[in-house]
């Protein structure tokens, strides 16, 4: 018999041990959660009035376009190099419809980008049509990524510099060592993602050099869900930066924005590091503390006033911006970005209030007619063009669940009583027993007293008036009813009396109509 | 434009404070089709379905539903009669599931079971997402949702205000076929939209509105050949 039992309980104990342990490790602190990240490395945007798409920009031109979008059921990443903006890159099918062009066209969306989505949509998606130009995206129930830009070893960073260690592959030395003795790049976090790739910027034409001239880019945008932690990281990375043909130039900006959440508390963290303000090996860089040199925070160093006081004259101005953080609970949101330059080309166009413009246009054939109102309008034209470098954005919301009570409270007054009825004819019962078993000698004065004080309510109503039932309830329902019926006919009387009065000025009935009958 | 009129709007006007926005509004639906209401941003489309659907008084005119002068009547009795709005929005519960959202109508009168089977026919996706937080979904599911719980009331007049919003346009088409199923089921239906051709593709009559007046009523055709201008104008 020993034999028997004693593996059966050694079992059972295992049985009852493990689920608990195991549960206890994985259940985290949030039923739900929300996660975006977006990283762009450079951000162009034109406000021009004119231009009719209802959007505000509204073109928008982001070079290195990542983002995620995760949430406790589903999520979505998207790498593209060149993204127009969400009006024109998810509703492409509709302009080319508006604009009456070949539907072919805006069949498929937007051609320059790649998807990944979970659980509906391809889990993992690239598109490298050259050697070095990087999109890639996929997607898993706990870890989300999308990667784009230009590295000439395909190496996109997937910015988890702090918040993700556990994806982070462990690099094995064997491999570095390779790839070091044959010119082979080593790992990703040593390669510098700002490697420039030859041939000036990509996906921009050369034309526009001259506002913003770049020497390669990445971005990466991820989610990743363990331990009871959603952690959102976005990092902007640029290589050498021009601006203004020259005015401006940076050796370098990465931006990194990393939310956190473990369903009770939010933590941000991330920086713009600027490279080309390095001194003597000290980093310039800005983060929550603000400007941060030689290990020292403070606030923000303001530009020599005459670059700011000639660039002005100019309609251009150049700002550094503070990051945004936003923490509260077990939300959390940063966002960073390097450098805002703001063009207003409404200064320089009023130098062409000078020229004889109009008069020009006017001299001209009117065969295209077209051809004049399009020159007007275009003379007319005074777009503001902002340009941000380094846009790392990430925020992070988790959501408790319902608890739905499993007790059900008892609303039967009723049962009740019955119930304390009940026990009360207990009481009498024992307590009708209490004489017997007590003094026979005194119980013929006390115990009729007794019996009589512990009478209970039942009994009451069961020697006084009949039990009324539901009586007072059909009375109740009963006066009701005919107080609806009779309202109903002093209303049609009041209607017959005032002789349509109710009416309105074409005719109709005033009222309210049943619509399903009508 | 023929058929029983169940909506009809004569000479509207509505303001905002001193700012009118309604001025003089004419509109008529048939019984069982599908209007569309197209114009540009701020033409007062919105406002429309606002004093229509009894959330904001108008200033002077006249409402007739099912042939009736309506005046005075508040939001609730309005969908009671069969009057339901899909607002601007989607305005689905975020912290409840698919399935909660959809329960909470069943207080309107409905089994919980009819509403939950009514959603689940019109748009199979949600009985995939029934136990999934209704804010953690996609914007596309969210509206479809908020339909879902307008038709469990069992309207016979659908207001639908910006189907469209902030959605992709594989979603857009995905929903308006929704709405072309709901109208062949004799539900009129009154749609608010700004993507033109998509709306105007499900729709029996459409009106153009700009300037807080009706400037064109006729068929889809017609009013795509005349009015491509305005209603390209306001979005594209």
């Amino acid at each position: 018999m020993k034999k028997i039992l004693f593996p059966l309980a050694a079992a059972a104990l295992v049985g009852a041990a493990l689920p608990v342990s195991a549960g206890a490790s994985e259940d985290p602190a949030f039923s739900g959660y929300r996660a975006v990240a977006v990283a762009a490395p450079v951000k162009i945007e034109i406000y021009e009035p004119t231009i009719p798409i209802p959007a505000n920009p509204q073109l928008e031109v982001e070079l290195g376009y990542t983002t995620v979008e995760a949430d406790s059921g589903s999520s979505l990443g998207r790498a593209s190099w060149l993204w127009p903006g969400d009006p024109v890159g998810e509703g492409m099918k509709t302009f080319v419809e508006q604009l009456g062009l070949p539907p072919q066209l805006g069949e498929n969306g937007y051609p320059v980008q790649v998807n990944s989505g979970q659980p509906s949509g391809e889990e993992r998606q690239a598109d490298e049509p050259f050697p070095g130009m990087v999109m890639r995206t996929s997607a898993t129930a706990t870890k989300t990524v999308a990667q784009a830009g230009f590295s000439p070893d395909g190496q996109v960073g997937d910015g988890t510099e702090s918040g993700d260690e556990e994806a982070e592959e462990a690099p094995n030395p064997l491999e570095q060592f390779g790839q070091a003795i044959t010119g082979g790049l080593t790992t990703a976090a040593e390669e510098p993602d700002e490697e420039p790739a030859p041939g000036g910027t990509p996906g921009l034409p050369p034309e526009l050099a001259g506002l913003v001239d770049l020497e390669g880019y990445t971005s990466s945008s991820q989610n990743v869900v363990s331990d009871g932690r959603v952690v959102t990281t976005a990092r902007s990375a640029l290589g050498d930066v021009s601006l203004l043909g020259g005015i401006v130039t940076l050796e370098g900006l990465v931006s990194t924005s990393t939310s956190t959440s473990n369903g009770t508390k939010g933590t941000t963290s991330g920086r713009t590091v600027l490279g080309g303000v390095t001194i003597a090996g000290q980093e310039f860089s800005f983060g929550p503390d603000g400007f941060v040199a030689a290990g020292q925070a403070g606030e923000v160093p303001p530009l020599p006033p005459q670059l700011t006081d000639a660039l002005a004259q100019l309609g251009v101005r150049i700002e550094l911006v503070e990051p945004v953080r936003k923490v509260k609970g077990d939300q959390a949101a940063y966002d960073v970005s390097g450098l805002v330059l703001d063009i207003d080309t409404s200064v320089l166009r009023k130098q062409l209030d000078a020229l004889p413009l109009d008069d020009i246009i006017g001299a001209l054939p009117n065969d295209p007619p077209e051809l004049k109102s399009t020159l007007q309008a275009l003379t007319g034209l005074a777009p503001r063009v902002v340009v941000t470098l380094g846009v790392a954005s990430t925020q992070v919301d988790t959501v408790q669940g319902i608890e739905i009570p499993t007790e059900v409270p008892d609303n039967d007054p009723g049962g009740t009583d019955a119930g304390g009825g009940a026990g009360g004819s207990g009481g009498v019962a024992s307590s009708g027993t209490a004489p017997a078993a007590g003094a026979p000698a005194a119980a013929a004065g006390d115990a009729p007293a007794a019996a009589a004080g512990d009478l209970p309510p039942a009994e009451l109503t069961g020697s006084g008036l009949p039990p009324l039932y539901s009586i007072p309830a059909a009375i109740l329902v009963a006066g009701i009813a005919l107080a609806a019926v009779g309202g109903t006919w002093l209303r049609k009387a009041g209607v017959l009396a005032l002789g349509g009065a109710g009416s309105c000025s074409h005719g109709l009935d005033s009222g309210l109509p049943d619509l399903r009958k009508a | 434009m023929t058929g029983v009129p169940i909506l009809e709007i004569v000479d509207l006007h509505a303001a905002y404070g001193r700012i009118e926005v309604l001025r003089g509004v004419d509109l008529t639906v048939p019984k069982g089709a599908v209007m569309a209401l197209l114009g540009p941003n701020g033409g007062g489309k919105s406002t429309l379905v606002k004093v229509i659907s009894g959330q904001k008084r108008q200033t002077s005119g006249d409402i007739h539903l099912g042939g009736v002068h309506v005046q005075d009547a508040s939001t609730e009795e309005l969908a009671r009669l069969g009057l339901c709005t899909v607002p601007e929005g989607r305005s689905v519960f975020p912290n409840l599931t698919v399935e909660e959202n959809l329960t909470l109508m069943s207080y309107a009168g409905v089994r919980a079971e009819a509403v939950l089977d009514t959603a689940y026919s019109y748009f199979p996706r949600l009985h995939d997402r029934r136990h999934q937080l209704a804010g953690t979904m996609s914007g596309g599911e969210q509206q479809m949702l908020a339909m879902s719980r307008a038709l469990a009331s069992d309207p016979a007049l659908l207001l639908l205000d910006e189907l469209s919003m902030g959605l992709a346009p594989l979603i857009v088409d995905e929903l308006y076929e929704t709405v072309a199923q709901i109208a062949r089921s004799g539900v009129s239906i009154l749609c608010i939209e700004q993507f033109a051709r998509t709306a105007l593709r499900v729709s029996d009559y459409a009106a153009v509105m700009t300037g807080g007046r009706i400037v064109a009523t006729g068929e889809p055709a017609e009013i795509m050949d005349t009015m491509s201008d305005v209603i390209l104008g306001g979005a594209a």
